[in-house]
C-alpha cells in the first residue's frame, strides 16, 4: 500500500493545505468501504469518513500524530473510531465487534456467516442429471454468490475482511486498532474464506470450478 | 501454481470485489472545503487565544502592581514593620544610590522616583513572565 510520504505531512503542517488531497486520494475509497462495513449507510459512511479526515487534518497540523505509528494504522484507527462514534450515535445499542450472537440451539462453528444468506442460482438453467457437462459457470453467478455472502456475513467478520484486503492491514494492526486478540483476527479471516469455499463447492461443481479459475 | 493457490488467489479477488465501495464524486471538494473551513477557524482561535492572553497577563500584572504599589504607598506613611519596613529599607536604598550614581551625572532624582520607576520596569518582566510561561503553556 502507498504509505503517506513524511515530508508531505511536514509540508501540511507547514500551510500547504492543497498537499492534504493527496492523502484523501489515497484513502478515500479504502476507508469509505470500511465505514460502509459498519454504519450500512452511504450518506452516514461518507459523513463519517469526512469527520474522520477532518481529525486527521487537525492530528496533523496540531503536530499530535506522531511518526514513530504507521500512518495506515494510525488513519484506520480514527475512522474505525469515528465510524462506532456515528453508529452509536445513529443506533440505540454500541457497536460490538468481539462477540456474534447465537440464538439456534444447534448451532454449527461458523453457522453465523450464513445465517441471512441464500445462494441464488438459477437451477432450472442446469441439466438436472449432470450440472458440469450441460452448462458452463457463468461468471456473473459466481460474482453474484460472493458478493451476497459478503454483504450478508456479521460486521464482526466483514470489518476485519475490509481491514484485512481492503485497507490491508496486517493481523496484528488489526487486533490493536479493534482491541481483539490475534488469534480472533486471524480465526476469523480463515473462516470467512474457508466457508466461502464450501458455499461455492456446493453450488458449483469443484473440478468445472477449478477449470473456471485457471481460465 | 497448483489448484490450490489458484482457489485461494480467486477467492481473495472476489472478496475484495465485494468489499469494494467508492466515495461519490464531490466528496474530495466537499471535503477540502471543510478542510479550509477548518484551518481558518483553527487561525481565529489562535489569534483570540493570542488577545485573551494579553488580556488575562494585562489584568493580572495590575492587580499585582497595584498591590504591591499599594503597600509601598502605606509604608511610606508608617505603616507595619513587616511589609512597610521591607518597601522602606528599599526606598532607602534607591535614595542612596540616587545620591551616588546619579550624583556623578549631575542628575538628581527622589527615591521615590526611582521606586515608580522600577515598579513600571517589574510590571513589565511581570507580564511577560505570566505571559510567556503560564498562559501561553496552557492555551498549547
Amino acid at each position: 500500500m502507498n504509505e503517506v510520504n513524511p515530508e508531505i505531512l511536514a509540508r501540511i503542517r507547514q500551510g500547504e493545505t492543497n498537499l492534504f488531497k493527496e492523502i484523501v486520494d489515497i484513502y478515500k475509497d479504502r476507508a469509505f468501504s470500511l465505514t460502509m462495513k459498519i454504519l450500512k449507510n452511504r450518506e452516514e459512511s461518507e459523513d463519517a469518513l469526512q469527520e474522520s479526515f477532518l481529525r486527521l487534518f487537525r492530528a496533523i497540523s496540531s503536530d499530535s500524530y506522531e511518526a514513530k505509528a504507521k500512518f495506515s494504522t494510525y488513519f484506520y484507527t480514527i475512522v474505525y473510531n469515528t465510524a462506532v462514534d456515528y453508529y452509536r450515535k445513529y443506533n440505540a445499542g454500541s457497536f460490538n465487534v468481539t462477540s456474534i450472537e447465537i440464538h439456534e440451539a444447534n448451532y454449527n462453528d461458523g453457522d453465523e456467516l450464513t445465517r441471512d444468506f441464500e445462494p441464488n442460482v438459477d437451477r432450472s438453467l442446469y441439466d438436472t442429471e449432470s450440472m458440469s457437462t450441460e452448462r458452463n459457470i457463468e461468471t456473473a453467478e459466481v460474482t453474484s454468490i460472493i458478493r451476497g455472502y459478503i454483504n450478508t456475513i456479521p460486521q464482526q467478520y466483514s470489518v476485519i475482511l475490509n481491514m484485512f484486503f481492503i485497507n490491508e492491514l496486517s493481523h496484528e494492526e488489526i487486533s490493536k486498532i479493534l482491541k481483539i486478540p490475534l488469534g480472533t483476527v486471524k480465526n476469523r479471516i480463515f473462516r470467512a474464506k474457508e466457508k466461502l469455499k464450501e458455499i461455492l463447492f456446493k453450488e458449483f461443481n469443484k473440478e468445472e470450478l477449478i477449470e473456471y479459475i485457471k481460465v | 501454481m497448483n489448484d490450490i493457490n489458484k482457489i485461494e488467489e480467486f477467492l481473495e479477488s472476489g472478496i475484495k470485489t465485494s468489499l469494494s465501495e467508492s466515495v461519490s464524486l464531490d466528496f474530495t471538494d466537499k471535503l477540502m472545503r471543510e478542510v479550509e473551513m477548518a484551518k481558518e477557524f483553527e487561525r481565529q482561535d489562535k489569534k483570540t487565544y493570542k488577545m485573551l492572553n494579553f488580556i488575562i497577563a494585562g489584568v493580572i500584572t495590575v492587580i499585582i502592581t497595584s498591590g504591591v504599589m499599594l503597600g509601598y504607598l502605606l509604608g511610606g506613611e508608617g505603616a507595619d514593620e513587616s511589609s512597610g519596613g521591607l518597601i522602606a529599607g528599599a526606598k532607602d536604598l534607591f535614595n542612596g544610590l540616587s545620591t551616588k550614581v546619579f550624583g556623578l551625572f549631575g542628575i538628581s532624582l527622589s527615591g521615590d522616583a526611582i521606586m515608580y520607576v522600577f515598579f513600571a520596569g517589574a510590571a513589565i518582566v511581570l507580564f511577560s513572565l505570566i505571559d510567556r510561561f503560564i498562559l501561553k503553556k496552557s492555551y498549547n
